[in-house]
């Protein structure tokens, strides 16, 4: 069956396009219900792991997010409850599968019949079956042939490479969002540059000294600005052609002449050179004493303690004052403020004012506090 | 043994096969070199296969074969391939026939660097474009045989040219694969140069990675970090134990908590937060779900190291250095002259040139420069030079 040889060859093609996109996944969808027939849909149906969010792509439906539990229920036998092989075909049962939430409330109403189809196995782990491709009716009287079953099964075993593929890229990828998020909490700005020299992330905190949006571009790859406008700002702020050999250094702000102190980090990884760790390079951290930095206000009265007159002593200490100037600024006399730092002292198990800012500046005051436990929707950043 | 062309399966279906290889892990070398060898079982019996060259701009050379052993091979100035073809005779992808005893093939350097020294002739071959410029090759994946004999079929060379486009995108996935695993490698060593303790956790509150800060102030040993395909570790970790031992089951407020470690009782102060990164994808695991940062404020030999990345900063004298090193460890002003032998009007005016270059008025004011800068990072560049132990070799 040349043909069908030659059909699967051009389906592989889309198949190996671009793993990790889903778009790509459901261009070979659509491509794969075209080669059966106008009146089958295909679908795609994936969950990442048992307690994951799942996902639904198909020919006229689009991609979207599940909970794959509550769409399958109240199936009795799920497909994930047969024992197949990623890789096997076969029937689906439509007395079964018309009683999944999964037909009734996306399927059914979108004019997609409950069988007869096919299933094929892309992915399972040890309990259940993770991702699976359904051929569907469209159109009434619409049912496989042996040569759609043919198709399939040849296609099985690569929709379940790609699948595997797929799943690795998507990983990593959000890994490194994972990471590059957490950057985000730090008080310390963080730069990271590739081998070129171009800005490929910072942190929020850098962006503030920078005065540019946070956020990620692949310079590789990018097609906005936001990169771009980030390498002009850092090499207006540093020079284009800086020696990192010395480790770091201290430059005014041309803004406000804040002091800022950058240091590159002395990592050993640039030793691998090559495209790997292209897009990170190098980092540089960027200190700036005078940032506002985490709220030691809620630290302070939930961790240590503090009265509202304690934290607010404190506070001044923290942002440079000297306990006469503290005083002054409260309108209470030197002799009180020493008493009230006093209990300050005691509370947070300090003896010394330069103690108190150590105590902050080595650990809660380190991490931005604005969006502790809640997203940002705000904020801006390319996908990886 | 190449037997008539009765036995074999339709060109289409042995593609197939050979592509289903190809994808199995383009990630691995082990895989290149399984696909290699089957494209080989495929034209002649002592066939070599050799993958080399650059299939993106600037990108990393690779070079797998089977049949040769390449170990010690040069492989920069084996670049370009062929530099004399034109676009127009040889684009990407096409399959160019050598015949025997081709001069134009043995003045290649690759030829003359790796296959006539492996006693390789040159020629015939069998030669698949996978990348190139306007002027010459600079990826390609060939075939040749040490049986003298052997004459590459037209079937043999169909089959190259189905297969090629496949083994182009198979480089390319292999190559973002590896990218992307270095990236996070590269990321979690940007969290070891941190003195603050970072402390990453996965969707089941395991540690997935904690950076060497964490390590100590957990007493927990390094570990590799979660297997990347999501499986569950194979044992107990050590450092998820040591993090629940010292949580002791105490909820981490919006603000975090201070508590103390249960063995010696330094204060330790925890902050958590979920790690997301605006329109995340949802269809996948994440290893890294939220971090905990870790503050120890009783380390003091840290605050000593963070002061030696500050005094190149602000140009301290090894004096100022050691004295505004124990300041910032927490040592009074006396403490620290005891400790250095000196006398206090000597550190008084030793601090005084120290507030004089950092621009400070205030041993707080000094303490808090030195610890809210990048002088939290912590180890000396020589200390970083070693590799991570939170790395995987």
């Amino acid at each position: 069956m040349p043909d069908l040889d030659r059909r699967v060859l051009s389906l592989l093609e889309l198949l190996h396009e671009s793993p990790g996109s889903t778009r790509a996944w459901t261009r070979f969808l659509d491509a794969l219900r075209d080669a059966i027939s106008p009146d089958a849909a295909t679908l795609f149906i994936a969950q990442a792991n048992e307690t994951g969010p799942g996902m639904l792509a198909g020919s006229g439906l689009g991609v979207r997010a599940f909970e794959l539990s509550d769409v399958l229920r109240p199936s009795v036998r799920h497909p994930s409850a047969v024992k197949l092989p990623s890789g096997a075909l076969y029937d689906l049962p439509p007395a079964v599968f018309e009683k999944t939430g999964l037909y009734r409330d996306v399927l059914a109403p979108a004019g997609i019949r409950s069988g007869p189809g096919l299933v094929v196995v892309n992915d399972r782990n040890d309990a259940q079956v993770l991702a699976a491709t359904f051929v569907v009716p469209r159109a009434r009287g619409w049912a496989p042939t042996p040569r759609d079953r043919a198709l399939l099964q040849r296609l099985a075993p690569h929709m379940a490479i790609a699948r595997r593929l797929h799943v690795r890229l998507a990983e990593r990828r959000r890994d490194t969002e994972a990471l590059l998020a957490a950057f985000d909490h730090l008080v310390l700005g963080v730069v990271l540059l590739t081998a070129d020299g171009r800005v490929s992330y910072v942190n929020r905190s850098a962006a503030e000294s920078l005065g540019v949006a946070p956020g990620f571009e692949d310079p590789r790859t990018a097609d906005g600005d936001a990169g771009n406008e980030r390498t002009r700002a850092w090499q207006r702020l540093v020079g284009a052609d800086r020696d990192w050999s010395r480790g770091g250094f201290v430059l005014q702000h041309p803004a406000g002449g804040r002091s800022l102190q950058f240091m590159a980090a002395p990592f050993g990884w640039s030793d691998r050179g090559g495209p790997l760790g292209r897009r990170f390079a190098r980092a540089v951290f960027i200190g700036d004493p005078k940032r506002r930095t985490g709220d030691p206000i809620g630290v302070f009265h939930e961790i240590y303690g503090l009265t509202p007159g304690e934290t607010r002593l404190t506070l001044l200490l923290l942002a440079d004052c000297s306990l006469e100037e503290a005083a002054r600024l409260l309108g209470i006399s030197r002799s009180t403020a020493r008493s009230v730092l006093k209990r300050v002292f005691q509370k947070t198990d300090t003896k010394r004012q330069s103690g108190l800012v150590r105590l902050m500046f080595t650990g809660f005051a380190q991490v931005r506090p604005d969006d502790l436990g809640r997203p940002d929707p705000l904020r801006a950043g390319s996908r990886l | 043994m190449r037997g008539s062309a009765v036995t074999r399966a339709p060109l289409y279906e042995r593609a197939a096969v050979l592509i289903e290889q190809l994808f199995d892990a383009p990630y691995s070398a082990r895989s290149w070199s399984g696909f290699l060898a089957a494209l080989c079982r495929e034209m002649s019996t002592d066939a070599v296969a050799v993958l080399i060259g650059q299939v993106e701009p600037a990108g990393r050379t690779l070079m797998v074969a089977h049949g040769i052993d390449l170990a010690g091979a040069p492989t920069d100035e084996l670049l370009p391939m062929d530099e004399e073809s034109s676009e127009q005779e040889v684009p990407v992808g096409s399959v160019v026939a050598i015949e025997a005893a081709n001069e134009r093939f043995a003045r290649t350097r690759l030829y003359e660097k790796i296959l006539a020294t492996a006693g390789l002739p040159p020629g015939p071959a069998l030669w698949a474009v996978l990348a190139r410029d306007p002027r010459q090759i600079t990826g390609a994946l060939l075939v040749l045989s040490r049986d003298r004999s052997w004459q590459p079929t037209a079937d043999d060379r169909a089959l190259l040219e189905l297969l090629a486009p496949y083994v182009r995108r198979a480089v390319i996935v292999g190559l973002r694969l590896n990218e992307r695993r270095s990236d996070v490698e590269t990321l979690l060593g940007v969290f070891d140069a941190l003195a603050l303790g970072v402390v990453l956790l996965d969707a089941k509150s395991r540690v997935s990675f904690a950076n060497r800060s964490a390590l100590e102030m957990l007493r927990a040993t390094p570990g590799p970090a979660l297997p990347e395909d999501g499986a569950s570790p194979a044992s107990r970790d050590r450092r998820t134990e040591a993090l629940r031992a010292v949580l002791r089951s105490r909820a981490i407020g919006p603000r975090g908590a201070a508590l103390a470690h249960p063995e010696d009782g330094r204060p330790l102060q925890i902050v958590a937060t979920p790690l997301r990164w605006p329109d995340a994808d949802t269809e996948v695991a994440a290893r890294f779900t939220s971090a905990l940062f870790l503050g120890d404020p009783g380390a003091s030999e840290r605050g000593a190291v963070a002061v030696a990345g500050l005094a190149a900063l602000y140009g301290l004298t090894p004096a100022e250095e050691r004295l505004a090193s124990l300041l910032a460890a927490g040592c009074s002003l006396a403490e620290a002259a005891a400790r250095l032998s000196i006398r206090v009007s000597t550190a008084r005016s030793v601090l005084k040139s120290v507030f004089a270059k950092t621009g400070t008025r205030r041993q707080a004011s000094l303490v808090k420069l030195i610890l809210a800068a990048p002088g939290l990072l912590r180890g000396s560049p020589e200390d970083a030079k070693r590799p991570s132990p939170s790395h995987r070799p």
